[in-house]
């Protein structure tokens, strides 16, 4: 959805983020939603300011958001508050998954499939009965156990189902006996919510959802950082499947991106897994041994995905030009294959034992960012180089010098081999460039003035370092230079800088005809036959023969449609809210004339409406595949299914595939819990969850005493992101001048701590002292019975700048959610003490 | 140590990690991890003297290459690459 359709909901629950303070433009959205009758939530540890320009504030545990989520899932369903008309033509609730399937609640805690010793699931029996279902998300695939062949079976007929709900192994019934445990009582033993504010929030969602009105959740960080992160997204995908706020006006899911265009560098991955615009990355253990076997393993027989195969040929054609052939598949040689899990956090862990030389460090600063940073600087120092690139001397840059383990004496400066480049950077006003937020909308920047000295845009450091490679390997023989002697690197630079042309890059992004270098419109002009060239498909349509889409700037008119066409370009195909169609019935009508945005004119024979369609122009509601002929790619996708890249159409309330921890979000206590499971007593942690366990990496057991408070740490509104930003100009350092830790008042009268006192947080990987912030934004938890204290710390402190502070990240543990990697950094445990830490030394 | 005995000693971290299959001896593998990659070090060196041997360069990072699969992987280990792999380092030891 469009930040802007925010504005449309009739409810929004901000759960996971602390949107008011750390996203506050798009925050104007939910005021103004406010200021049209929605009810606003907030659901949060912490009451901010976010919480405080809520309707209602729900207190909870750090990392009990999937008990807390699938609370409302059971009370919509056992309360028969889903909408019927929209879930049942358009989730797969009717959908019949094999005999052999066992949730966790029949299973020990785990479901079924899932094996002790490698910690891993097999998907076999999630399926639907008979099938094999491949996953349209690359990333989350359970890397070598589905093949595009096994998903024939998709092409040969529609999956079993009962639409009467009444088979037991029917989605419905799966989902009601899974959920049959998270009553409001559970909801308040495990989150701490009281049961009344709970059901409350309930009443507001079940009531503003339907025909005629709709809702939205916002979550940034707070959700995807947790072992379960990907996991407490999917809940919020199962309600608002089953509420029908999807594709409409004011309803969906928004993904409050914890950085500028983090969303962009997504489509256009910084990820180790994926090629651009969400393509699976080449793995040598798989059956990718030729282009024409990682293809024939990664195309699913149906939906969308099918055509692949014209994606991953017009960007090995955009990379590598002239020297991607046929005969040479098209250059697929030249990409690198995956082995293991080369993600940031193993890396960091494998620089500590030699396997990494050297490090690029552009557009972060992990010695603060990163978690565990003692274990970080210790993979620093075991670096021969380090390039750092940042518009100031930042964390990362002088760890050698003044790190967290030179100042604990744990090593000396003389002792640390790396060798550091800093490079300055240009800051965003001084490049040109785009934007990708987290609506998919693709905004288009100039420079506007001049960097200062030797400060130098990233465009302009990877495009000469890349010219610099290309002249080393020019005269190499050796077959495995060959991939970088084939790279295209043609970029036109100006002025006495030689900076790259960025506008160029887009039109690569975007893709043209190879044989007249005509620019394209529409991705669906891509072809499998090295006719096209694409740098990333869902991104064509950006820079069309007409010019560059993403520097337009006409907003509608009031009363007008309301997105903002005409205003830069979303993509795909300029699409403001995907999956669309689901805001008309299966017939092709509105829902409600309140809630119209795109429609079926019988008249036209097409899709038309507020929006771009996203859905094939002409397909006919009426539409049903010919399952005599196994159609394939969209034949086989029914003309009122709307979700168009899952392999059957519907929206996937179960998950038969693509998720690496189980086919329904399941509350797990965080790796580091004060308390037990209370739901699934057998199975504390989620058990596929990444676990590295190696010294100074270590995790606290369940319950530790030594550990008992829980630990949350965030951003604040005056040191953007990392920090350094914010830390080294003096006028926003003053606002927030030193690292504190949010302790509520019980605690602190508890600990005979005070207010702007010191108190030193630890944990078994480190401590860190910082200022006392005795503050009733936090209250006691009540948890399974016990007394539950929550902390809170700002982590984007360091030694640089003005406003200086521990790194709150020495407290945390790597680990990974099980489909992401991503690190757990909302929910760990820890002791808490007054005064300051002992093993520093002060003058 | 030698590059001959780093040889050895990722091959015996190797053996044990191979030993414990199909549970992950997350120990055995950083010691393999570690031996491999010193011995990496020690042929980048003498080919940055003008030296060595850059066939047993390469095949050494081939088998670092796989080594990693088991020590960080992707899902299930795959166990019949480290073996292979384990099978590799065996003959760059032997053959040193």
């Amino acid at each position: 959805m469009a930040l802007w359709d925010l504005a449309n909901a009739d409810w929004v629950v901000t759960m996971g983020s602390n949107m008011a303070e750390n996203h506050p433009i798009a925050f104007r959205f939910l005021v103004e939603a406010k200021r049209r009758g929605a009810t606003l939530v907030h659901v949060d540890p912490r009451f901010t300011r976010t919480g405080a320009l809520c309707d209602i504030h729900a207190p909870i545990r750090s990392g009990s958001d999937i008990a807390f989520l699938g609370g409302i899932i059971r009370y919509i369903l056992e309360g028969d508050h889903w909408f019927r008309d929209f879930a049942l033509a358009y989730t797969n609730l009717a959908n019949i998954i094999e005999d052999e399937y066992r949730g966790p609640d029949e299973n020990g805690g785990v479901f079924s499939g899932f094996d002790v010793t490698e910690k891993a699931y097999s998907e076999a029996s999630w399926q639907y009965k008979g099938k094999v279902v491949p996953s349209s998300i690359a990333e989350h695939r359970v890397q070598g156990e589905q093949s595009g062949a096994q998903s024939e079976s998709m092409a040969e007929g529609p999956p079993p189902t009962d639409f009467t709900l009444q088979h037991p192994n029917c989605v419905y019934q799966i989902m009601k006996r899974h959920y049959a445990s998270y009553t409001p009582e559970m909801v308040e033993a495990v989150t701490g919510c009281p049961k009344q504010t709970f059901l409350r929030i309930c009443d507001v969602i079940v009531k503003n959802s339907g025909r005629e009105r709709t809702g939205a959740f916002a979550y940034a960080v707070g959700w995807t950082h947790h072992s379960t992160g990907v996991q407490i997204i999917r809940a919020a995908t199962i309600i608002q499947g089953l509420l029908g706020n999807v594709g409409r006006p004011g309803g969906g899911i928004m993904a409050l991106r914890g950085h500028v265009s983090i969303q962009g560098s997504t489509d256009i991955p910084t990820l180790y897994n994926m090629l651009p615009t969400y393509l699976p990355q080449p793995n040598a253990f798989h059956d990718h041994g030729t282009l024409e076997k990682y293809v024939a393993a990664e195309t699913p027989a149906t939906g969308w995905w099918h055509n692949f195969p014209k994606y991953i040929t017009s960007l090995l054609k955009a990379w590598y030009g002239d020297n991607a052939t046929k005969s040479n598949e098209w250059g697929y040689q030249f990409i690198p294959k995956l082995t293991g899990d080369v993600s940031q956090l193993p890396m960091t862990l494998a620089m500590a034992h030699g396997v990494v030389k050297g490090q690029f460090i552009l557009g972060q600063n992990p010695a603060v960012g990163s978690v565990n940073t003692l274990l970080v600087e210790q993979g620093f120092a075991k670096l021969e180089w380090m390039v750092v690139r940042d518009f100031a001397m930042n964390e990362t840059a002088t760890f050698w010098q003044q790190g967290s383990r030179v100042r604990r004496g744990e090593v000396r400066p003389e002792e640390i081999g790396t060798e550091v480049f800093f490079f300055p950077t240009s800051l965003a006003g001084e490049k040109a460039g785009s934007v990708t937020n987290t609506s998919r909308l693709v905004q288009w920047h100039d420079a506007v003035c001049e960097a200062p000295g030797d400060s130098r845009s990233d465009l302009w450091f990877i495009y000469h370092l890349g010219k610099r490679l290309k002249q080393l390997y020019a005269d190499s023989t050796l077959e495995r230079d060959r991939a970088i002697q084939a790279l295209t690197w043609d970029y036109p630079v100006e002025g006495v800088k030689q900076e790259p042309e960025a506008e160029a890059v887009l039109r690569e992004i975007n893709g043209w005809t190879v044989a007249d270098r005509k620019q394209l419109s529409s991705f669906q002009e891509l072809k499998d036959d090295g006719s096209t060239a694409c740098g990333g498909w869902m991104y064509t349509g950006v820079y069309p023969p007409s010019g560059n889409k993403a520097r337009e700037r006409k907003p509608d008119p009031p009363g007008g449609p309301g997105s903002h066409l005409g205003w830069a370009f979303a993509w795909p195909n300029n699409r403001r809210t995907l999956y669309n169609r689901a805001s008309a019935d299966p017939s092709g009508k509105p829902w409600s004339e309140r809630k119209k945005m795109v429609w079926w004119d019988d008249a036209k024979g097409e899709w038309t409406g507020l929006d771009v369609p996203d859905y094939e122009k002409t397909k006919r509601p009426d539409y049903r595949p010919d399952w005599s002929k196994q159609p394939h790619g969209m034949d086989a996708i029914a003309g009122d299914r709307p979700f168009i890249m899952e392999a059957d159409g519907h929206c996937m309330l179960f998950a038969p595939s693509g998720l690496k921890d189980g086919p329904l979000p399941t509350h797990y206590e965080p790796l580091e819990s004060p308390v037990g499971n209370l739901l699934y007593p057998q199975q504390p942690r989620d058990p596929a969850a990444k676990i590295w366990d190696q010294p100074g990496n270590e995790l606290h057991h369940e319950a530790d005493p030594r550990f008992p408070y829980v630990l949350t740490t965030f951003r604040v509104t005056e040191l953007h992101c990392g920090g350094v930003i914010g830390r080294v100009t003096p006028h926003t350092a003053e606002l927030q001048p030193e690292a504190f830790v949010e302790i509520p008042p019980e605690l602190a009268a508890e600990l005979g701590i005070e207010h702007m006192g010191w108190a030193t947080l630890s944990t078994v990987r480190g401590e860190c002292e910082m200022r006392a912030m005795v503050t009733e934004r936090l209250t006691p938890f009540q948890i399974g019975g016990k007394r539950v204290y929550q902390l809170g710390v700002p982590w984007v402190f360091g030694w640089e700048g003005y406003a200086t502070g521990d790194v709150a990240n020495v407290l945390l543990a790597i680990s990974g959610d099980a489909n992401t990697s991503i690190h757990t950094t909302k929910a760990l445990t820890c002791n808490l003490r007054p005064g300051r830490r002992h093993d520093v030394h002060r003058e | 140590m030698s590059i001959e005995n780093e040889g050895k000693a990722a091959l015996a971290a190797l053996d044990r990690a191979l030993a414990k299959k199909p549970e992950r001896d997350s120990q055995a593998f950083s010691a393999t991890t570690e031996h491999l990659c010193a011995m990496r070090d020690q042929l980048i060196a003498h080919r940055r003297e003008g030296g060595g041997d850059q066939d047993r360069l390469e095949r050494i990072n081939a088998v670092i290459s796989s080594a990693l699969a088991g020590h960080y992987p992707l899902g299930k280990v795959p166990w019949d690459e480290i073996e292979r792999a384990r099978d590799a380092l065996r003959e760059l030891v032997q053959t040193a």
